[in-house]
């Protein structure tokens, strides 16, 4: 391991959280979700209850597929670019840059979770004002395409960003594989493809919307996963006490 | 992502210009989707009327009709032993005001008999403005939504201007649109504030998250040291408050509502209207679909055990009716209902007293296909069903459930 | 690696840097928990707590405070043995309610044009305050497993009863008698939810005069206890800091 270049005179604890860039992220999925939403109002009802109408075709299954080709490219550059651009001398970044670093990783970490609001509280149960209220008669809803092939994939797209930041630019990360960071990210990927088993099951034995039956608990289990993010903090936590420890504060170890 | 939304959004009205004016007429609420057996074997609906198709909001809508549960009944559906007549809209557009089924009203659930015939009355009240493809409905426990013909309504006026009143048996007139809900939000607004409290009680303790943790490991097993006695205080009388308060208005409640009963779960059962044949039997003997030509055919056996000559006059399956206009004349309702006025032809003319006769019959639209009923072929119980009307000199008609194999011909 | 260095050199800046963090992950596990949470309560309780109609006195009283503890007790663990803060169930809660407050104004009533009385959520927050308070009481997830739990199972359908007895109230519509909850369920048509969806007032009800409801209680406070330690259990193994070199 090489020595960390020298210690610069900026004040590195000065706009650590970068307000301008969380505000850019948070009214930029604000923006997106609040257009969606407004879509559905303005055509679920008009144009979304018979997925044999042409015009079904025209307002939801174009969404779906516009959706589909902006979230595989936007996924492909996106985390493109992050392993592309990634740090080659990761070990040797300074204890100030590390720093900065580290929270531009819990920027990353609020898009993702920002998105997951959306997606498993707001959309996901919009879901249910939908289904509840009308028959079933397709796999792509108004409801579904918007929660499942649109905002899911959204936050599969930060959320494995932010695991990809973190294995490119920061030393702890890139040294070894965090098991919680895994389980965060990994975790509520999984529910898109339990979608799979959600439409299964309802082709055989969930002809009603009972919200409660089991067939939807795959997507329980896979949300539980999203706890992870403690082990996760409890990881950030000890590096961000060492990076910020004063010359006469005790030095133990503060892990686990 | 603003802009880009935008562009969508004009290429999907520019686009759906273009569909509007091609769009052939389709049914608008997804009972397309149901395999065509399933639509054809389940649940057969026929004399639906609606005393209105527009209204103002607080107006009255009757909707009336008679369903028949098939006698040949899928076996990969459950059955109707739990059965509720619901009503196909998009959201409370209207309000249910009464239903009735054989006069029996339907607040609960029932269950009713394969192989017979009921009669049903739904009342319902306009609450919001909008225009809607409406559909009576029945929901079967484990096969879901069995789908009934639909009618186009529009609902005219302000919502602001529903009411929903009712009078309890305690003697107060309440709205149910808004009733109770004040005192919820409330209750909801004290625990919230309680809790924010709480919350931000902790939160301006200073940095909380990594000198906390820092304190933690440094006291190791002392760790709870960092409790004071004051918060400890302070968690008790939060705790014995919330009991108390818990408590009181749980008092105070039973005290303001004496009477109260539990949610009613019971079920009816209702008996099923006499047999509607009046006498007449058809047995199918062979039916077969022709592809190309869009067209059922069926020999069928009939026997006339009524005092009168009888003479075919309508094939109905899946909501779609095949008039013979030569004995019963019928006009779609509207854009969206299927009714083939002139699409029944048969071999064998008038059936008398006593008569067993075998009778061809050709049931043309292209309803098969764009109601996707030829998907029948295609399904993994590829038998059919429907009802025949039969009409006497009177006009009385008898109504027989038909049904078998049904094997296309593709060339 | 060596020893790492710090980043910065003053009491102020390590300040600065603290409250910086504060700042940020705040609003992260406020949102986290909002959605994670949000979801797996939805698809194990969401029927009773979407509907008026639904909330009835055995199964809404029992499924509600078992799948609901979950979450408080995993939150339990993670922010009191790393940071003795004592606000995991209400953080939880509230979090919840707040959720389900936007979808049901926004959703509920903007989309599906339901009347708002008819979707209001239970009332969560006592339980959670009682679980908190008897932990910063007892520090101790033992003392508050069996005492805490089992109170909030207990209190929960007392603390609504002041919201949904004014539903319960009886009514004679069209020769029934039916309370006014499940009045507006009739009223209100639910095309994809028939009224014998409702999974309540199931059994004989041959128990204590009749009086289901404090037996329900009691029951869901009993499973209560032992879902907390499961779930503080769970909390343990998801905070757990597993570094590895390759997977």
């Amino acid at each position: 391991m090489g020595e960390p270049t020298e210690i610069t005179d900026v004040d590195v604890s000065k706009g650590l959280v970068g307000a301008k860039r969380i505000a850019i992220i948070f009214f930029v999925v604000l923006a997106t979700m609040v257009a969606w939403r407004v879509y559905q109002q303005v055509f679920a009802w008009e144009k979304g209850l018979d997925s044999f109408e042409a015009e079904f075709d025209v307002y939801w299954m174009n969404l779906l597929y516009t959706q589909w080709i902006l979230e595989f490219t936007a996924a492909a550059v996106v985390w493109g670019y992050l392993i592309k651009t990634r740090d080659k001398d990761v070990f040797n970044i300074t204890p100030q840059e590390e720093l900065q670093r580290h929270f531009t990783l819990i920027a990353w970490l609020f898009a993702y979770v920002w998105i997951v609001y959306w997606a498993a509280s707001f959309f996901a149960e919009q879901d249910a004002s939908w289904h509840q209220v009308t028959v079933r008669d397709t796999d792509f809803t108004p409801s579904h395409i918007v929660l499942f092939y649109g905002v899911m994939p959204c936050y599969i797209l930060a959320g494995v960003g932010s695991f990809l930041y973190a294995r490119t630019r920061l030393p702890q990360f890139a040294k070894r594989l965090s098991i919680p960071f895994v389980i965060a990210v990994l975790g509520p990927f999984m529910i898109l493809p339990n979608v799979g088993l959600n439409e299964w099951g309802h082709t055989f034995w969930f002809m009603e919307e009972l919200f409660a039956a089991p067939i939807h608990w795959g997507f329980v289990v896979l949300g539980w996963t999203a706890l992870a993010l403690g082990g996760l903090f409890l990881q950030i936590i000890p590096r961000m006490v060492q990076l910020t420890q004063l010359e006469e504060e005790l030095t133990e170890d503060m892990n686990d | 992502m603003l802009n880009l939304k935008k562009t969508i959004a004009i290429l999907v009205a520019a686009i759906s210009i273009v569909v509007a004016v091609y769009a052939a007429p389709v049914m608008a609420h997804g009972e397309k989707s149901q395999a065509a057996y399933l639509r054809m074997r389940t649940l057969l609906w026929y004399d639906v009327e609606v005393s209105t198709t527009k209204l103002m909001v607080n107006d009255e809508l009757v909707m009336t009709g008679k369903f028949y549960w098939f006698y040949d009944w899928p076996a990969n559906i459950a059955k109707p032993e739990v059965a509720f007549l619901n009503i196909g809209i998009p959201g409370p557009v209207f309000v249910r005001k009464a239903s009735y089924i054989n006069g029996v009203s339907g607040v609960n659930s029932t269950r009713f008999d394969i192989g017979s015939t009921y009669e049903f009355k739904v009342v319902l009240k306009a609450r919001r403005a909008a225009r809607i493809h409406m559909h009576a409905l029945m929901n079967v426990k484990k096969a879901g939504p069995l789908i009934g013909p639909g009618r186009w309504v529009e609902v005219t006026g302000d919502m602001a201007d529903f009411s929903n009143e009712v009078t309890t048996l305690t003697g107060e007139t309440i709205d149910l649109e808004t009733y109770g809900l004040q005192n919820s939000i409330r209750w909801h607004v004290f625990w919230g504030v309680v809790a924010a409290a709480w919350l931000l009680y902790w939160l301006f303790q200073g940095p909380i998250l990594i000198p906390r943790y820092k304190k933690v490991k440094l006291l190791g097993e002392n760790a709870d040291d960092m409790i004071t006695s004051t918060q400890r205080t302070i968690g008790l009388v939060l705790l014995i408050g919330t009991v108390v308060v818990v408590t009181w208005s749980y008092y105070d409640t039973q005290a303001k509502y004496p009477i109260t009963i539990p949610l009613q779960s019971g079920r009816t059962n209702i008996p099923p209207l006499p047999d509607t044949t009046l006498g007449v039997r058809a047995e199918v003997v062979d039916a077969r679909y022709r592809v190309s030509g869009r067209a059922l055919e069926f020999s069928v056996n009939v026997t006339n055990n009524t005092n009168s000559p009888i003479r075919l006059g309508e094939f109905t399956s899946a909501n779609i009716r095949w008039m013979n206009p030569d004995v019963s004349t019928a006009e779609p309702a509207d854009s969206h209902d299927p009714v083939a006025t002139n699409g029944l032809k048969y071999e064998g003319g008038i059936v008398y007293p006593g008569e067993t006769k075998l009778l061809k019959v050709t049931c043309t639209d292209a309803a098969w296909e764009t109601h996707r009923l030829a998907k029948v072929v295609y399904d993994p119980d590829s038998r059919f069903g429907g009802l025949l009307f039969f009409f006497d000199n009177e006009n009385k008609r008898s109504i027989v459930a038909i049904g078998g194999p049904l094997v296309p011909v593709f060339i | 690696m060596g020893v790492v260095r710090s980043a910065i050199t003053t009491a102020e800046q390590q300040h600065r840097v603290y409250k910086a963090f504060d700042w940020i992950v705040i609003p992260i596990v406020v949102l986290v928990i909002i959605g994670a949470f949000h979801i797996h309560f939805m698809l194990t309780a969401g029927d009773w707590d979407f509907w008026i109609d639904w909330k009835d006195r055995r199964w809404w009283v029992t499924i509600t405070p078992i799948t609901l503890i979950f979450f408080p007790a995993a939150l339990h663990y993670l922010f009191w043995q790393h940071f003795r803060l004592p606000f995991g169930a209400t953080l939880c809660c509230a979090g919840l309610l707040a959720g389900e407050w936007v979808s049901r104004v926004v959703n509920f009533v903007g989309w599906a044009y339901y009347p708002l009385n008819m979707v209001v959520p239970a009332e969560i927050i006592p339980m959670a305050l009682v679980l908190d308070s008897v932990l910063l009481i007892s520090r101790s997830f033992l003392v508050t497993g069996v005492i805490g739990s089992m109170i909030w199972g207990l209190i929960f359908y007392p603390a609504n009863w002041a919201i949904i007895a004014p539903y319960h109230v009886p009514v004679e519509y069209n020769g029934n008698m039916m309370s006014i909850a499940d009045l507006m369920g009739y009223s209100y048509v639910r095309t994809g939810t028939p009224e014998y969806i409702r999974i309540i007032e199931e059994g004989t009800l041959r128990t204590f005069g009749e009086s289901v409801v404090p037996v329900s209680a009691f029951f869901a406070g009993f499973i209560s206890v032992f879902a907390y330690f499961i779930w503080v259990g769970i909390g343990k193994a998801l905070a757990k800091t597993i570094w590895v070199k390759k997977l």
